[in-house]
Formats: structure tokens, sequence, C-alpha cells
């Protein structure tokens, strides 16, 4: 029986893990050292306006991180090394990216005042 | 200038006023349909500039929306306007109204009264890269602009009015003055006329009397033609002149008699130019009627159809209970010419004498009597004159 449940316990574990594997390997640097996720896509969100292009631009940087494919500002570029920063596979960097754009949405938690 | 004009005057100055009003408001209206034009894009251009404005208030809220650590953000509003985002993409992101078009290529436009406008916007706050604004065009200074239009309009109306009025005056008098003094030329002429013409026929009368012998003589008849054509000319400027002074005696008029008498007195002139003058006299009609007029529309008709009528010809008078006609087979006239014979000095053949006064006498006994009158011609055929009185 004892031996059941921890079969159990680890199968879920791992399932969990599948799931949220990009974004944890995400937020273990974006929430300590690195700049929070949020500032990152707002950041994108104001210079390439669309999803689509946000997306194409963190998928190009995952892909092959460098200084010059960061949309950071120059300060924290040189603060933090985006040349530094691990590459993934272009699937795993879609599929994070999407998770991170769906998460950071701005409009959803827009209202809009009625007349 | 006198303030009686002649017909002819009346009808120029009357196209001279058709011509002058509506070429010069033809001008103004085309004058004031640039400036309303002109006028009309400055009220939407003053319209899209607030809207314009009111747009840029936006921008300091979006980015505030952008940087905020709030986790329920309120979508700014700006009064009297209504705004939508879009992204670089063009889908539309947000906003207190979701325009059914948006015209991409143009900064302004306007969609059933409404004024848009669309602003470009960097850098992408909330990834906004497009702003459409809208906001209801207001009507009242358009509204105030077409009155304002509408009175110009008809105060330039009554002064192109007052100014035509006073062209056409000041460019007729020398006209005016012309005909004057022409129309005086003619009355002391038809007064001069007078005695001497008298005077002939009654010495030809008298001449016949006392040398009976002469009486067929051909010299003495020709003398008596001449004398009264002559006294018929004299008889029709007078009546032309003194129509609107002469007193009329109505009274009943034997026309069978009087057009036999009047017959007659055409014989000789019928005979010398060797045409034919039939009467086919089926009535004894009784009008009521001014001697003179009656005589005056016979003879005309009789002058009118002996002169142009050639040698040979003949002319046919008829006289039933309700008309009266001449007919002839002599030169006709063609439709224009048929359509203008009424009109005074109007000659169908200018090679023949006369002043051209005939047909117009008796069109003014026609419309005074108010009698129906019909000239039917045709070229080289002959002319039909028909008068019929009413029931």
């Amino acid at each position: 029986m004892g031996r059941v449940v921890l079969i159990l316990f680890l199968g879920l574990q791992c399932l969990a893990a599948q799931e949220s594997q990009v974004p944890r390997r995400c937020t273990v640097c974006h929430e300590k050292s690195a700049p929070p996720l949020s500032l990152v896509y707002r950041r994108y969100l104001m210079l390439y306006s669309s999803k689509a292009r946000i997306k194409q631009e963190m998928v190009d940087f995952l892909s092959a991180p460098s200084k010059e494919k960061s949309a950071m500002p120059e300060g924290m570029k040189n603060r933090f090394n985006p040349q530094n920063h691990p590459a993934f596979a272009k699937s795993v960097a879609k599929e994070a990216v999407d998770k991170l754009i769906e998460k950071e949405d701005l409009i959803p938690r827009i209202v809009v005042p009625k007349d | 200038m006198n303030a009686h004009l002649f017909e002819s005057e009346k009808r120029s100055h009357r196209r001279f006023l058709a011509i002058y009003l509506v070429s010069t408001l033809l001008l103004i209206g085309v004058g004031l349909a640039i400036f309303y034009n002109y006028s009309l894009h400055r009220i939407v251009d003053h319209q899209n500039e607030t809207l314009k404005l009111k747009t840029a208030l936006i921008r300091p809220k979006l980015r505030e929306l952008h940087t905020s650590t709030e986790t329920s953000l309120v979508y700014p509003r700006i009064e009297g306007i209504r705004t939508a985002l879009y992204d670089i993409d063009r889908h539309y992101l947000i906003g207190d109204f979701k325009p059914d078009r948006v015209v991409w290529n143009r900064e302004f436009w306007q969609e059933d009264g409404t004024l848009y406008y669309r602003d470009e916007m960097q850098p992408y706050y909330l990834g906004a890269a497009t702003i459409v604004s809208a906001m209801p065009l207001d009507k009242t200074p358009i509204h105030v602009l077409q009155t304002k239009m509408a009175i110009a309009l008809i105060l330039a109306a009554i002064f192109v009015a007052f100014i035509a009025r006073w062209l056409g005056r000041l460019f007729l008098a020398p006209v005016h003055h012309t005909i004057q003094l022409l129309d005086r030329f003619i009355q002391d002429t038809t007064h001069e006329l007078n005695t001497p013409v008298s005077t002939v026929l009654t010495n030809v009368e008298l001449f016949r009397s006392l040398h009976p012998e002469l009486e067929s003589s051909e010299e003495l008849r020709r003398i008596e033609i001449a004398s009264k054509r002559l006294s018929r000319l004299y008889d029709d400027l007078a009546y032309l002149q003194l129509k609107h002074r002469r007193r009329r005696r109505i009274e009943t008029v034997d026309f069978r008699e009087l057009l036999q008498e009047r017959l007659a007195y055409f014989a000789p002139m019928a005979r010398r130019r060797e045409i034919g003058l039939v009467s086919e006299i089926l009535a004894s009609p009784l009008r009521e009627m001014d001697r003179e007029d009656a005589a005056k529309l016979i003879d005309n008709l009789l002058s009118n159809a002996i002169k142009y009528t050639r040698p040979g010809g003949r002319i046919i008078v008829r006289l039933d209970e309700r008309s009266f006609e001449v007919e002839d087979n002599g030169i006709g006239m063609d439709a224009r010419d048929t359509n203008r014979a009424t009109e005074r000095f109007f000659r169908a053949d200018t090679s023949v004498g006369g002043f051209g006064l005939g047909l117009n006498i008796v069109h003014e006994i026609v419309d005074f009597y108010r009698l129906d009158f019909e000239v039917k011609s045709e070229k080289g055929v002959g002319t039909k004159v028909r008068i019929v009185w009413e029931e």
C-alpha cells in the first residue's frame, strides 16, 4: 500500500513538473536575480505591440540569447548579461512565451467603465 | 427716363433683366457655394482639431496604466469623445467603443454625422499602436452658416434686382430717346399728311362732278387710288397712335352692309391689279362694335390680300353668321413668318409697299373684342385669315 501511494505521489509530481516546467525554469531566475517577468513582458509589449510580434522576438532571443537580441534597456543588459541567459529549443521557448503572454496580458485586467 | 415704355422696349428690358439676373445670380451662387464649402471645411477642421487635442489627453493615462502594478485597471475616459485602441497588426484591443470601420489611410474621416480621428502611438503603451477616437459632429455652426448663406443670397438677389432695373433703364435711355424722336416724327408726319390727302381726295371728287366727261379717265383713277392708299396709311398711323386715347362708340354694326361698302371701296384697286375679288356673303350678322374698328378690320385684311396677291390671282371673302374670312392665292408665308405676321412693322415681302401695320391693327382689334383669330399660310400657295365671333 505504501509503495502504491509513493508511486502515485511521484507520478503526480512528475506531471506537475511537466506542466509548469518552462515557467518554473524561467521564474527560478526572474523572481530572484533577473528582472521580473511582468517587467520583461511590459517592456516587449511597449516595443512590439502585438502578441505575435512579442512572441517572435522573445522566441528569437530565447533560442539564441545575445545582447543584441535582447529588448531590455542598456543598463539592464550591462547588469544582467543576456548572453548568459540559457538557450532553449524553439518549441520549448514558444510554449514558455505563450504561457508568459497568457499570464501577463494586461488587456483582460482593464475594466471599461460604463456610461 | 419716362416710366412709359414702348412694347419693344419692354421686351428688350425684360430680356436684359432676365439675362442680367440669371447670370449675376449664377455668379453669386457659385461664389456663395465656394464660400459655403470653405466655411464648412473650416467648421469641420476646427472640430477635428478639438478631437485631436482631446485624443492627446489619453496618452499619459495609457502610460500610467502600462506601468501600474494594480491587479485591476480602469480604462481612461475622455469627456466628449470615445476612444479605441488597436495593436500594430490592427487588431482591436480595448476601448469605450468599437468603430464599425477604420480608414487606415486617413487621419480624419466622417461617417454618419460622426468625426473620427486616427493617431499613431509610439511607444506602444498597453500594446496600442493606434488610437481611434470619435466625436459627434456639432451641426449648430453649420445651421448658423446655412441661415447666413440663405440671408446673403436673398439680400444679393434683392440688390441685384435693383441694380438690374437701374442698369436696364440706363441702357435703354438712348434707345428710348431715339424711339421717342421717331414716334414724334411719325406723329408730326401723320398730322401733316392729313390735310393734303384730304384735299386731293376732295378735289378728285369735285373734279369728277365738274367734268363728267373725264369720269373714265385712267389718270384720274390712278390719282384716286394713290390718294386712297395715302389716306389709309394715314388712318392706320393715326389709329395706332390714338388707340389708347380714342373713345370707342360701341353700336350695332350690320357687318354685311359694311363689308359690301368696303368691297366697293377696294374693287377699283383689285381691278387695276387684275385680281378677282369674289365675295361669298351668306348671312347678315349684327355685331356690337365700334364702326371704325369694324371697318379697319375689313380694310386691313382686304388691303393685305390685294397687296400680296399677284396680278391674275383671286381673293375670296366669306361671311357667315359666326365668321369672317379672307383667302387669297398670293405669295403666302412660311411658318416662321406666319408666327410673326401680327408684329408691328413686319412685312412678308419688303419689295411690296406698306409699313407692316395691317395685321398688327387687326390683332389689336381682335384682342380688344376677344375674337378668335387664325392665320393659315403656305409659301407660294396663299394665305387665309379667319375671324370667329364666340357664341
